[in-house]
């Protein structure tokens, strides 16, 4: 082969975002006739999220489908995939924005900043859960959740009157069995496997947030390629991404039965709750954002509200 | 042949004296420029700086510290006089008051070497002043410390956990009775060497002695109290204990026993800043080797030769202990996870081994490797916070090793002695 | 010279008793902060990342000091076992590899730096650049650097102090 990318990325070699990459690996070889090799490293084997991501900033690694949580740092207008409610429920609306005008603008962001950004990927919705009811928005006064580093998720919480504590994700079940945080927001999936449902007692499927993957590239790994295997690279993370979404929400759904064994006070947001969540939450999270990110934010945002009102009628 | 080679130079390195953080950088550069010499330089910066950049190593430097404080001021001393006043006239009671109190602190620190640091300090002098060898007390003291990571919680689990999908419960279960186990092991082997030494022994003290070293020690025994039942009660994370540890170590010294100065805690402070230094500067340039074990792919090599040879899973389950072993000789435990088990654990699966058992020799494993010369975390850590020759502490090590194998050979071929707990809970 | 030494030393002694200190009082305070006034919780969120620069800067910035003393973890026995001859040629090697390699890590610590203050990374939740976590590199190894340098040229004995310096 003449070109080797080495990824690395966070979930393990069990999860959704592992076998998609497996599967673009496999496209690519074969389509470039084994002149581009994808060499995958699960786990965070390379480092910790912010390390890859500088990594392949730096060229230490060529690619890493890095949680878009993780990279404010690096780009601040990507926390806006960190606003909640940003998509609607239904999943073919979603892919419109994600794959449409809003999805471009959210790409385009990285390419000043040592990046080369070809796809997002769609990596589940969170889920709530918690010690105490959290069923209703007014429930959630005075709660205590976990979040990532983030000062959109940490408005997120601050909007409905609960507090957001960033801990290590590592600590996090043994935080939720004593009690230092009441609750938590978490894929279903991850939620399962990590089996939050043991140490929590209500679980709101609110899919309130978007895990969303941004794809990256170190730019100067990617203008060594000819054009004709770059296309064949975007056109397979492309291709995957509904096969991605559907091995997610597979795995969403398997985990949701896992989940429901375990006794749990199950709570499902219908699309008028869900509209009552969003009403409060938006607002002041994307506020929040546009505080953070500045002019690249706004324009985005502008991008956003108008493909929004458009895809869902408002 | 190449690696062969670096392999070689590093242990001479280490013969020879140089600095361990020497012995681990030199082979790091000379592998880079060698096999990957395309990738930038800045490399070595972002693992350097990577490899002690997480938030749940900052348990180390607070119980260090912690640990110099109780040490240098009172409340080692109270602490240490109640546990003599209660087991003093046993056989091995201040052996067997080690394993308890590794046992116990492991248990919520969740770090071994935070382990090592703290009851390093305040129990070591203690046992040699009772007429333990040096050696056995390194020992025993580096070695007691491993369950830290068995007995829950433990992040080495939930690691593992998430890297597999297995139950979180189901392991911490399976790891309170193998870290039981474990200890247990350890007190039996005091036993043995305190019968053999005569040791113990002084005469029982009467009640109104015993109360009286508990009413003096008070403030010590508020400690673990604090420590535990913060921790249990959710006041805090295990590693946010360690940073309270700090602050009532400190305010009991500064205000109920009076003895310490302002200025002590300032060079208290200095110097578990330089343990702490001399300790992570290890794990700063272990990541750069762990970082080329990944790209090397070392794993699947592994299992290219399991599958050559057709291995069965007794062959597998021994090459697993090798290879833990030989990668925890030069690793952190974490790291060490991370590379091995997404490779590992599929074929484990393929023979038939529940996960839950798997994991508890792959955590085994990991603790083992951290008492195992040539770099053992453990032993480096006691080696800072003691200022005891490295030397010393590998070749008083080597009896618990064997007695760590024996565990290892029971745990991994009697698989029921993993599983009956877990079993019990989730039928 | 040796004044300019002593005062390095109290220097480094200073900062490094300052960033422990802080390092405690920071993070017990943010979970006081937590447990006494939830609300106020999101206000501190910054503090871990605060701290664990911290440390990094702790661990670095000691690491001449460390040496100087003799702290710096390595298995002498067998060194020591040698005619005193071989000993002092060893020493003398060891100090020179060691200046080296310091020296070199210092040279690409100060490109790292350089490099992630123009890439404008920032941390997350300080929102400060990122340069400031890799200087500590440079600035430990410098340090370092410095400590192999004094040895080499015989103006310290790091071989022979190698005790718990200040103990009670
Ligand atoms: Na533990
Ligand atoms: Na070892």
């Amino acid at each position: 082969q003449e070109f080797t990318a080495r990824i690395g990325h966070l979930e393990s070699d069990q999860q959704p975002r592992h076998a998609g990459l497996v599967m673009v690996a496999d496209l690519v070889k074969e389509r470039t006739g084994g002149a581009v090799a994808f060499e995958l490293f699960p786990a965070g084997q390379l480092g910790q999220a912010r390390e890859m991501n500088e990594g392949v900033q730096l060229g230490l690694i060529e690619g890493t489908v890095s949680p878009a949580a993780f990279l404010a740092g690096f780009n601040p207008a990507v926390s806006i995939l960190d606003v909640p409610f940003l998509y609607p429920s239904d999943r073919e609306k979603a892919a419109a924005l994600r794959g449409g005008a809003f999805g471009d603008a959210v790409l385009a962001s990285f390419e000043p900043l040592g990046f080369h950004a070809v796809a997002l990927w769609p990596n589940g919705r969170k889920a709530m859960t918690s010690n105490n009811e959290i069923a209703n928005v007014e429930d959630f006064a005075g709660q205590r959740f976990r979040v990532m580093d983030s000062a959109v998720l940490i408005e997120q919480f601050n909007a409905v009157g609960a507090s957001a504590i960033a801990l290590p994700f590592g600590e996090l079940y043994t935080a939720l069995q004593t009690g230092v945080v009441d609750g938590q927001e978490n894929a279903l999936d991850t939620i399962a496997t990590m089996k939050y449902q043991e140490v929590q007692q209500h679980l709101l499927i609110s899919e309130h947030g978007a895990n969303e993957d941004v794809v990256l590239f170190n730019p100067g790994w990617w203008n060594s390629l000819p054009a004709e295997y770059q296309d064949i690279i975007v056109a397979a993370f492309d291709e995957v991404r509904p096969q991605v979404e559907q091995i997610k929400e597979a795995a969403q759904a398997t985990a949701l039965e896992t989940i429901k064994q375990s006794g749990i006070d199950i709570v499902e947001l219908d699309d008028a709750q869900r509209a009552a969540f969003r009403e409060v939450m938006y607002g002041p999270a994307r506020d929040a954002y546009l505080a953070g990110a500045g002019d690249a934010g706004k324009t985005i945002v502008d991008v956003y509200e108008a493909q929004y009102a458009e895809i869902v009628g408002q | 042949m190449i690696v062969i080679a670096l392999f070689i130079g590093a242990l001479a390195l280490l013969f020879l004296g140089f600095e361990m953080l020497l012995v681990l950088g030199l082979p790091g550069i000379l592998t880079k420029e060698i096999f990957y010499s395309a990738v930038p330089e800045v490399l070595y910066g972002q693992k350097l700086v990577g490899g002690i950049n997480h938030s749940t190593l900052m348990a180390i430097p607070f119980f260090i510290l912690a640990a110099e404080i109780m040490a240098r001021g009172n409340i080692a001393r109270q602490l240490t006089n109640v546990v003599k006043a209660f087991l003093g006239h046993h056989a091995g009671g201040l052996g067997l008051s080690m394993v308890a109190a590794s046992a116990a602190f492991g248990s919520v620190s969740g770090s071994a070497p935070a382990t090592v640091a703290a009851l390093g300090r305040i129990l070591y002098p203690q046992m040699r002043e009772q007429g333990y060898s040096d050696k056995f007390s390194l020992g025993l003291l580096i070695s007691s410390a491993e369950v830290a990571l068995l007995i829950p919680p433990s992040i080495t689990l939930i690691i593992y956990a998430w890297l597999t999908g297995t139950s979180v419960a189901a392991l911490f279960a399976a790891g309170l009775v193998i870290g039981l186990f474990l200890s247990a092991a350890f007190a039996v082997y005091v036993l043995i060497y305190a019968r053999r030494h005569g040791l113990g022994g002084t005469a029982r003290l009467p009640f109104r002695e015993r109360w009286h070293a508990v009413r003096k020690g008070m403030w010590a025994l508020g400690l673990p109290v604090v420590l535990l039942g913060g921790i249990y009660s959710g006041f805090f994370t295990p590693t946010e204990a360690a940073a309270a540890s700090v602050v009532y170590a400190l305010l009991i010294e500064l205000l109920v026993y009076r003895e310490m100065k302002f200025p002590d805690v300032a060079r208290i402070a200095t110097s578990a800043a330089i343990t702490t230094a001399s300790i992570f500067v290890l794990l700063a340039v272990g990541s750069l080797v762990a970082y080329f074990i990944t790209l090397a792919q070392v794993p699947n090599m592994v299992i290219g030769f399991m599958e050559s040879i057709e291995a069965n899973w007794i062959v597998f389950l021994l090459i697993v202990n090798l290879l833990f072993l030989v990668a925890g000789m030069f690793i952190d435990p974490n790291s060490t996870l991370l590379i091995l088990v997404p490779a590992l654990y599929p074929v484990a699966v393929s023979f038939g081994i529940d996960p839950i058992h798997f994991g508890i020799i792959v955590c085994l494993n990991t603790c083992i490797g951290m008492i195992t010369p040539p770099f053992g975390l453990d032993i480096f850590v006691a080696s800072s916070t003691l200022n005891e020759s490295v030397a010393k502490i590998i070749s008083g090590v080597t009896p618990f090793i064997v007695v760590n194998l024996l565990t290892l050979v029971v745990v991994t071929y009697v698989p029921d002695l993993s599983m009956f707990l877990p079993r019990l809970l989730a039928p | 010279m040796a004044a300019l030494l002593r005062f390095l030393r109290s220097l480094e002694h200073t900062l490094l008793a300052g960033v422990m200190l802080v390092m405690v009082l920071m993070y017990s305070g943010s979970i006081a902060v937590r447990e006494i006034a939830p609300p106020y919780a999101r206000y501190v969120v910054w503090v871990d990342e605060a701290t664990r620069y911290l440390m990094v800067w702790l661990v670095f910035l000691a690491l001449g000091i460390a040496l100087e003393r003799g702290r710096q973890i390595a298995m002498t026995s067998y060194l020591e076992m040698m005619p005193s001859r071989v000993q002092f040629v060893l020493r003398k090697i060891i100090d020179l590899t060691g200046l080296l390699f310091s020296l070199y890590i210092t040279w690409v610590g100060i490109e790292m730096t350089m490099i992630i203050a123009n890439t404008g990374q920032r941390s997350p939740t300080l929102g400060i650049s990122t340069a400031y976590l890799y200087l500590a590199l440079p600035a430990g190894f410098a340090l370092l650097a410095l400590r192999y340098a004094l040895s080499l040229a015989g103006v310290i004995d790091r071989w022979s102090n190698s005790t718990h310096e200040g103990a009670v």
